[in-house]
């Protein structure tokens, strides 16, 4: 099994958080067998309060993005996007699982997730968790994020803005920043769900 | 000439009707785009500007069945382009198409009517 270089490691996260080209970005070695370095299985707490992993849904393609509820931009454009390479993809889309782990476990419980999913009609799984369980699938998956002061009895959470696609065997395939167009995802969506489980 | 009258008035009639179809059409396509893409989470379900995100926000969201709230006009227009281009703390929703942007204002046209003719303000 080849590890990958220490550099590019550092230089995935950092892309990762500045979030800027406008080019997919495929993981390096994404495809190869076993990558435990980047991405891989974790366990949450879902919106119903339930205990969730990535393994429960083995089988299924899965998109998975890092946000909060009370998110100003980044995560409602992220949905929207979703919604829009969802529906290029058609029926197949059904068998997509959009993930949505908040960064925000302070105020995000589940009840919280729950009400806030209630809004999109886009079948959505909320995931929350403790504060070193969310840290440790944000670094797992290279994501960063950080709580910013507003003045205000509100807060901002500054998080990576990508979005994560992960094939059937659990595998992180490639991911996308924030500006990348729908169709994009939506043509490596499709790749992902030709492939047989 | 009563006969070319009463064409012309069916001729009125029909296309009336067709407008109004096509309206109507468009209203629900775009409260479904308005569910798809989670308007509601900051707008509220009925957009009222009560979705579950708005008490976290700095700046609330408005109702937009009030057309008193609007920045940027609140013709089906000049809201298609706020959704596109952003107006305010609301970002841009360029994935969102132009065909989109006009259904979902269609829709909140909409709810500024039935506003109206339940006696709300204005």
């Amino acid at each position: 099994m080849r590890r990958p270089p220490f550099l590019l490691a550092c230089a995935m996260s950092a892309a990762l958080a500045l979030a800027a080209c406008a080019q997919p970005e495929q993981a390096p070695g994404a495809r190869d067998e076993a990558r435990p370095e980047f991405g891989g299985d974790f366990t949450l707490t879902n919106q119903d309060n339930q205990r969730f992993s990535l393994q429960d849904v083995r089988g299924r393609p899965v998109l998975m993005f890092f946000g909060y509820t009370s998110c100003p931009d980044m995560c409602p454009l992220t949905m929207s996007r979703i919604t829009g390479a969802l529906s290029r993809v058609g029926r197949p889309a059904s068998e997509v699982v959009t993930l949505f782990v908040s960064v925000d476990p302070k105020r995000d419980s589940p009840a919280v997730l729950k009400d806030y999913m209630r809004s999109f009609s886009t079948p959505l799984v909320g995931l929350t968790g403790t504060e070193d369980e969310v840290a440790r699938v944000a670094s797992a998956y290279h994501a960063s994020y950080e709580i910013v002061q507003t003045g205000t009895p509100n807060y901002l959470v500054n998080h990576t803005s990508a979005i994560f696609l992960i094939d059937r065997q659990g595998r992180l395939r490639q991911y996308f920043k924030f500006d990348e167009k729908p169709d994009a995802l939506a043509a490596a969506l499709k790749t992902v769900l030709d492939e047989k489980g | 000439m009563i006969r070319r009258a009463s064409a012309s008035l069916l001729l009125v009639l029909v296309s009336a009707a067709g407008a109004a179809a096509c309206g109507d059409r468009a209203e629900e396509r775009g409260r479904q785009l308005y569910a798809l893409h989670g308007c509601a989470a900051c707008h509220g379900v009925d957009g009222r500007g009560d979705g579950p995100s708005a008490k976290r926000l700095d700046v609330p969201p408005p109702n937009l069945s009030d057309v008193r709230t609007y920045k940027q006009g609140s013709a089906a227009a000049d809201i298609a382009v706020s959704i596109r281009k952003g107006v305010g703390a609301m970002p841009a929703f360029r994935d969102i198409t132009d065909d989109e942007a006009g259904d979902i204002s269609a829709w909140i046209v909409s709810l500024q009517r039935e506003r109206r003719s339940a006696g709300g303000q204005p």
